[in-house]
């Protein structure tokens, strides 16, 4: 399997930072295409394969979930929680990026069985060279499961 | 002088001297030996009613402290651990017991864990005393010899009672030291000012009380001879000389056998007999002028020869006989009549003395109806002492039934009944009164047959007669026949009471309630109003505690649930500035993010069409979005620090020191900063988290603040000062003018344009609000251009 022909999946409710994120990504010439939605349900609704994104052609299984935490709808933990009890997704690698702090997210994400969590660091140049590291180490460094297609 | 005159002027002389010399030496002698019996009896009268004053007096106390180590209450206490409640208990005895000086607890391994009064005993370790020792092998009630108490400094004497389990285990050891001044005074009782002394010795011969004065160490009797004999457990009299003076004393004894104890009374012979040497002083002077009488007799008997020398000698044979009437017949101015003359003077001054001796006895007569009356009184008030300790017996058991209930009505329950036994009455009523409603209510009633305890009938006040009275402390006389007709009259008439007692309830003051006793007919004797009057009392006191106890309670009670509301508005407040500061790094940050991203991004990618001025307003942006965002991250952690569970752990002070230096690697690395530790420091007991972060402030502050031109040299040691160890950061840099010294810990101080010194201005807050959370204190030594050390201090780890 090789992890450039399949998207990372972010989800991002802040129009300025997903284009600020897909910018960074844009910026670090990453190989992997970036899905973007906007809240809890359509990231539940994309990764089950639902209507709209019920083409897996168009929409393939993400090799990485970008997620923040504060979403509308549905939260950033309670889609954590949905993906790590689907007997398919649970073993799909989740980065938390967030702007919280505040170890009450932190410890929970990680009792959700998060497999990274970073804080959205302000400034262009710093956010650049938080993508580049995180395509280093996610999309190349990094052994991916397998994800049993459903 | 050979003469026949001389010769028979001396004869006669020696013979008057002999006669009346011999007559005055054995009514000395007589009366003498008749006042040394008579003291010896009645010091003997005297040791015995001591004596049993005394054992009376340490069997109550005994009986006391049987009685309190019995309750259930201070076993539970004792067993439990319970040492405050206990303590309570303790309290009670000593208030309503005046025989303690004071009482305390020993737990099963000697030590104080209660004790009223001198309470700074408590948590010593007793176990070495023989009080405790004996009550803990015996598990008998033991009775001490005199000792020095180490708390109160005096003599003492200690009663220990084993407090047992059901089982007969011992759960501890209740003690009380008996009020040497109640024997002091038992003592003296029997004192009158003829020179005699009583004391009271213990087992091992130690002086317990003394008539001669308060006895303030220790003194060991054994070497008199009468301690020698009581001691042996002998009653008796004896007469024997002092050890010091070799003043000869008379003496009696008489044991207390129940203790071993010992009642010694002594009085000096020379004061016992002091009557009998007054008269020796009175028949020598008689016989002085009796010599002189007979010289002038010898003179004229010379001179006119035997016949009349022979009827002078008969005469004074017959007044040697006892015919003290007897004269000899004078005629002429002769020497035989002058003879005669000076006979018959003779003869009057023998009679006249003989006539003193009489009185002497009549008066030694009436002295001894006088110790016979006294020893009658003495024996009335024996009597008197044995009534009156059979109401004292009672009287405790009713301060047992005050001292064990905890509610006005258990009090009445426990106590009525007696109450009206001991009154020898058909009704006995505790009633406490709501002056405000002018009303009585029962709190208890006791009849014949059965104990009615409240909540009982209300009746009017004026059935308790005249309140102000009461209220002054004086009881009330109520006629019921005499009453107004009512409901309440009519049914005592029909119980059979037509006259009643109100006796006050008084306790501090406040007129509280009143017992009342009722009969058939009146009037109530002394006695029966007298032990009213004491039960009332103690009743007052015992109930006007109980209240207290149950407000107390209730109070308690209503403080705790203060205290539960309080906590729970304070947790919702805290969740509430928990939302609020998820808030502020949340959503007050993101906007900052699209700021400063958006126009790093115009300066990127449309750079070169900007002019200079329009990239000096771009990067400006830039530089406010970055501020803004540290603000923000900086009051954060700030009020993160209020909010954290600080735990106090021992730390490693080079550890954290090193954390901080790798978290801070780039900017020391940027400023070319020079570190220096002077290892080993010493380990502190702080707060991991709270003291990195304190530390990495103070790193930060100590490399910022530099003179352009400098390069930055800190240095971080630490220094011992007793329990506390202060961790030092030094500076080159700019210093601190004495007068900023304080200000610079407070937030958002600055000392200097952010242009010259970028920064928030809470750096050095979040050092005083850490290093006050962490129970230490932070402070600082500068002066301008010489640098700063700074410093925060812990509680050392290394103790």
């Amino acid at each position: 399997m090789h992890t450039n022909t399949y998207p990372i999946l972010l989800v991002e409710d802040s129009p300025d930072d997903a284009l600020l994120i897909q910018r960074a990504f844009r910026k670090a010439n990453l190989a992997n295409s970036v899905q973007l939605v906007r809240d809890g349900e359509e990231a539940v609704a994309y990764l089950k394969g639902d209507p709209p994104f019920s083409d897996r052609r168009e929409f393939p299984l993400p090799v990485l979930m970008l997620l923040d935490l504060k979403l509308p709808r549905r939260s950033g933990l309670e889609v954590l929680e949905w993906v790590r009890q689907d007997g398919t997704l649970r073993r799909l690698p989740v980065v938390v990026l967030t702007s919280s702090r505040e170890s009450v997210d932190v410890n929970r994400a990680y009792d959700l069985g998060v497999n990274s969590y970073l804080t959205k660091p302000v400034g262009f140049n710093a956010l650049l060279e938080m993508v580049k590291r995180l395509n280093l180490y996610w999309l190349i460094m990094n052994e991916p499961p397998d994800i049993r297609q459903g | 002088m050979r003469t026949l005159t001389a010769k028979l002027s001396l004869g006669v002389v020696l013979l008057v001297l002999l006669s009346v010399g011999l007559m005055a030496g054995l009514a000395v002698w007589r009366s003498a030996a008749a006042l040394r019996e008579r003291a010896l009896a009645s010091n003997h009268t005297v040791a015995l009613g001591v004596s049993y004053a005394v054992e009376q007096y340490v069997a109550d106390a005994m009986a006391i402290m049987r009685e309190a180590a019995e309750r259930p209450k201070l076993r539970h206490e004792i067993t439990s651990g319970n040492w405050s409640e206990a303590r309570t208990v303790l309290e009670n005895v000593a208030r309503h017991f005046q025989q303690f000086d004071y009482v305390f607890v020993q737990d099963t391994q000697g030590t104080i864990r209660a004790r009223v009064p001198h309470a700074e005993t408590v948590g010593e370790d007793f176990s070495s005393r023989d009080f405790f020792r004996e009550a803990m092998q015996t598990r008998r009630p033991y009775l001490s010899g005199i000792y020095i108490s180490k708390a109160a400094r005096r003599p003492v004497v200690a009663m220990a009672v084993p407090v047992l389990h059901a089982d007969g285990r011992v759960a501890g050891v209740l003690v009380g030291a008996l009020s040497l001044q109640t024997m002091s005074r038992l003592v003296s009782v029997a004192v009158r000012d003829d020179g005699r002394a009583i004391y009271l010795v213990d087992s091992q011969g130690g002086l317990i009380a003394d008539s001669r004065g308060a006895v303030e160490s220790l003194r060991d009797m054994r070497a008199e001879p009468v301690v020698h004999a009581v001691l042996a457990g002998r009653a008796d009299t004896m007469i024997f000389r002092g050890p010091g003076r070799g003043e000869q004393m008379l003496g009696a004894y008489v044991p207390i056998r129940s203790f071993g104890w010992g009642v010694v009374v002594i009085r000096p012979t020379s004061a016992a007999q002091a009557p009998a040497a007054r008269l020796g002083v009175v028949l020598i002077w008689i016989a002085v002028s009796c010599t002189v009488g007979a010289i002038a007799v010898g003179v004229g008997f010379a001179r006119r020869l035997t016949r009349p020398l022979l009827r002078v000698a008969e005469a004074s044979k017959r007044i040697a006989a006892g015919e003290l009437s007897t004269r000899v017949a004078v005629s002429g101015q002769d020497e035989v009549a002058t003879l005669g003359r000076a006979f018959n003077q003779m003869a009057d001054a023998v009679a006249q003395s003989h006539h003193a001796l009489v009185q002497r006895a009549a008066e030694g007569e009436r002295m001894n109806r006088q110790l016979i009356e006294e020893a009658a009184v003495r024996q009335q008030a024996e009597a008197a002492t044995r009534l009156q300790a059979e109401r004292l017996a009672i009287l405790h058991e009713i301060d047992r039934g005050l001292l064990a209930a905890e509610t006005p009505a258990a009090i009445a329950e426990a106590t009525l009944g007696r109450v009206r036994q001991l009154l020898g009455v058909p009704r006995a009523i505790v009633n406490l009164f709501d002056l405000e409603a002018g009303e009585v209510e029962w709190l208890a009633a006791a009849g014949r047959r059965r104990l009615h305890v409240g909540p009982g009938v209300r009746f009017p006040l004026a059935l308790m007669g005249d309140v102000d009275a009461l209220r002054r402390g004086e009881f009330q006389l109520i006629d019921v026949d005499a009453l107004p007709r009512s409901p309440e009259a009519e049914a005592l008439l029909a119980s059979g009471v037509h006259v009643y007692m109100v006796v006050p309830m008084i306790a501090g003051g406040e007129l509280i309630g009143a017992l009342s006793f009722g009969a058939a007919a009146g009037p109530f004797s002394p006695e029966q109003v007298s032990i009213a009057i004491e039960v009332a009392a103690h009743m007052a006191i015992a109930i006007a505690q109980a209240r207290l106890y149950e407000r107390v309670k209730r109070q308690a009670m209503e403080l705790e649930q203060r205290v539960q509301e309080r906590t729970r508005e304070l947790e919702a407040a805290n969740q509430e500035l928990d939302a609020f500061s998820y808030s502020i790094s949340h959503d007050l940050r993101a906007p900052l993010r699209a700021m400063q991203g958006f126009t790093e991004a115009l300066l990127e990618d449309y750079g070169e069409r900007l002019d200079s001025t329009g990239q000096d307003f771009a990067q400006r942006i830039v530089a406010a979005s970055h501020r803004m965002d540290a603000l923000i991250q900086d009051l954060l952690a700030y009020s993160r620090l209020s909010r954290t569970e600080v735990r106090l752990d021992a730390v490693n002070v080079e550890s954290v020191v090193d954390d901080a230096c790798g978290q801070l690697a780039t900017e020391l690395k940027e400023r070319g900063a020079e570190i220096t530790v002077d290892r080993p420091l010493t380990r502190v007991m702080a707060h991991r988290m709270v003291f990195g972060q304190i530390l990495a402030n103070l790193l930060t502050n100590a490399v910022k603040f530099m003179g352009p031109t400098t390069r930055p040299r800190i240095r971080i040691w630490t220094d011992v000062r007793g329990d506390w160890v202060r961790v030092w950061v030094e500076d080159n840099g700019i210093g601190i003018e004495p007068e900023h010294r304080e200000r610079i810990f407070r937030a958002f101080e600055r000392l200097h344009g952010v242009e010259q010194y970028p920064g928030t201005g809470i750096g050095l807050a979040i050092v005083q609000k850490g290093i006050a959370r962490l129970g230490g204190q932070a402070g600082v030594e500068s002066a301008p251009g010489q640098g700063s050390r700074f410093w925060v201090e812990l509680k050392s780890a290394e103790a």
